[in-house]
């Protein structure tokens, strides 16, 4: 009996040690895990790093140096479309729900489009109904590209510009243009 | 509710043919971050200004409940959502009852983080109000701003301080045009 409790206290005694000698490593991990929880998401994370790295193209999206989720974007207006030739800066923020809520864009250029709204707001059916979380920021902007490259005057935002597109299109085209060619001073403003 | 098109699916979240970058399953289990997003964590969530202005924006827009506040874009096409009108329909049974106040909000490059500039447009009489209209930034929600503080925040509170013991019986100048006129 005696030697049966010397043995337990025995193995106790190694326990203790063996705990002792890798307190520093289980402390460690412990820390990493509490670190790790104020870190940005993984996807977050993964899906800046390609922006960089592989970025659309035309696009530019860079986040901003104090807020991971808020983007500041400057996209080239198609070839081929009145936009050409004008650079559009937008803003893109990825709120608290995402990926199960869309990200949040804003045109920051004025820009003459029918599903486009003089505050800059977008009306595109994958910023609403139409959002997965399987898109991304990346799917959002070529989605937004697209979006200049086809008007849909039938389905407006605003409907003086999409009345002007149906109405006299070549016209509305032609006022886009001027809009890009002075949408190269309109992104030099800040705001 | 009319939307564009989303034309370009191709870039689908889960396959990405051509990548540099290795496989999920590759990775290292924690791997370091890089340089410049360390520098960006955060805990909490910040809506950056111009998305909260826009839905500061949208909540006006929607209150068409039997409120005694509205607030919107002082200019339609502002793309810098700066210059805010709201109003406030002075409470009954105060020196303010019967009347419409108009007020000129200023949301600066700073807002929400700093407070807005407030400014009675017509003449009134309140301890918290300059008298050429200007609410003074050390007045209460002003004084002790915070950053989820809205606009509706503070016309709520001028609203408040119209009822209390300290301006409710404050005579007026008969500037403010009278409720029911317009």
């Amino acid at each position: 009996m005696l030697a049966q409790l010397r043995q337990l206290a025995c193995l106790l005694g190694q326990f203790v040690e063996i705990a002792w000698t890798y307190m520093d490593t289980i402390l460690a991990t412990l820390r990493c895990q509490a670190g790790n929880m104020a870190q940005i998401p993984k996807r977050i994370e993964k899906e800046t790093q390609k922006l960089e790295t592989e970025p659309p193209p035309g696009v530019q999206a860079k986040p901003d140096p104090a807020n991971y989720r808020y983007f500041h974007i400057v996209m080239a207006g198609p070839t081929g479309t009145p936009y050409e030739g004008g650079n559009y800066k937008m803003e893109l923020f990825l709120p608290e729900g995402y990926p199960m809520e869309p990200p949040k864009v804003r045109f920051l250029t004025k820009i003459y489009h029918p599903n486009i709204d003089k505050l800059g707001r977008i009306c595109l059916d994958v910023l609403k109904d139409k959002w997965s979380p399987a898109l991304q920021i990346r799917t959002v902007l070529l989605s937004i590209q697209a979006l200049l490259s086809t008007p849909e005057p039938s389905d407006p935002l605003d409907t003086n510009v999409a009345d002007h597109f149906i109405k006299d299109r070549a016209g509305a085209e032609l006022q886009g243009l001027f809009g890009a060619l002075s949408g190269c001073c309109w992104s030099e403003k800040r705001f | 509710m009319g939307c564009g098109n989303s034309k370009p699916q191709e870039e689908a979240a889960s396959p990405q043919p051509g990548t540099s970058q290795p496989p999920p399953s590759q990775q290292p289990v924690v791997p370091a971050p890089t340089a410049s997003l360390a520098t960006v964590r955060s805990d909490k969530v910040i809506v950056p200004r111009s998305f909260r202005l826009l839905d500061e924006l949208e909540k006006g827009q929607k209150c068409e409940r039997a409120s005694h506040l509205s607030w919107g874009l002082a200019y339609d096409d502002d793309i810098t959502l700066t210059t805010w009108n709201g109003t406030i329909f002075g409470p009954i049974d105060t020196a303010y009852d019967n009347r419409i106040y108009s007020l000129v909000i200023v949301t600066g490059p700073s807002y929400p983080d700093v407070l807005p500039e407030v400014r009675f447009t017509a003449g009134i009489n309140m301890n918290c109000v300059e008298p050429d209209g200007q609410v003074k930034p050390t007045w209460g929600v002003l004084g002790n701003w915070k950053r989820e503080y809205t606009i509706e925040t503070v016309l709520d509170a001028l609203r408040r301080e119209m009822c209390s013991p300290n301006n409710r019986h404050l005579a007026q100048p008969d500037t403010a045009p009278p409720a029911g006129n317009s």
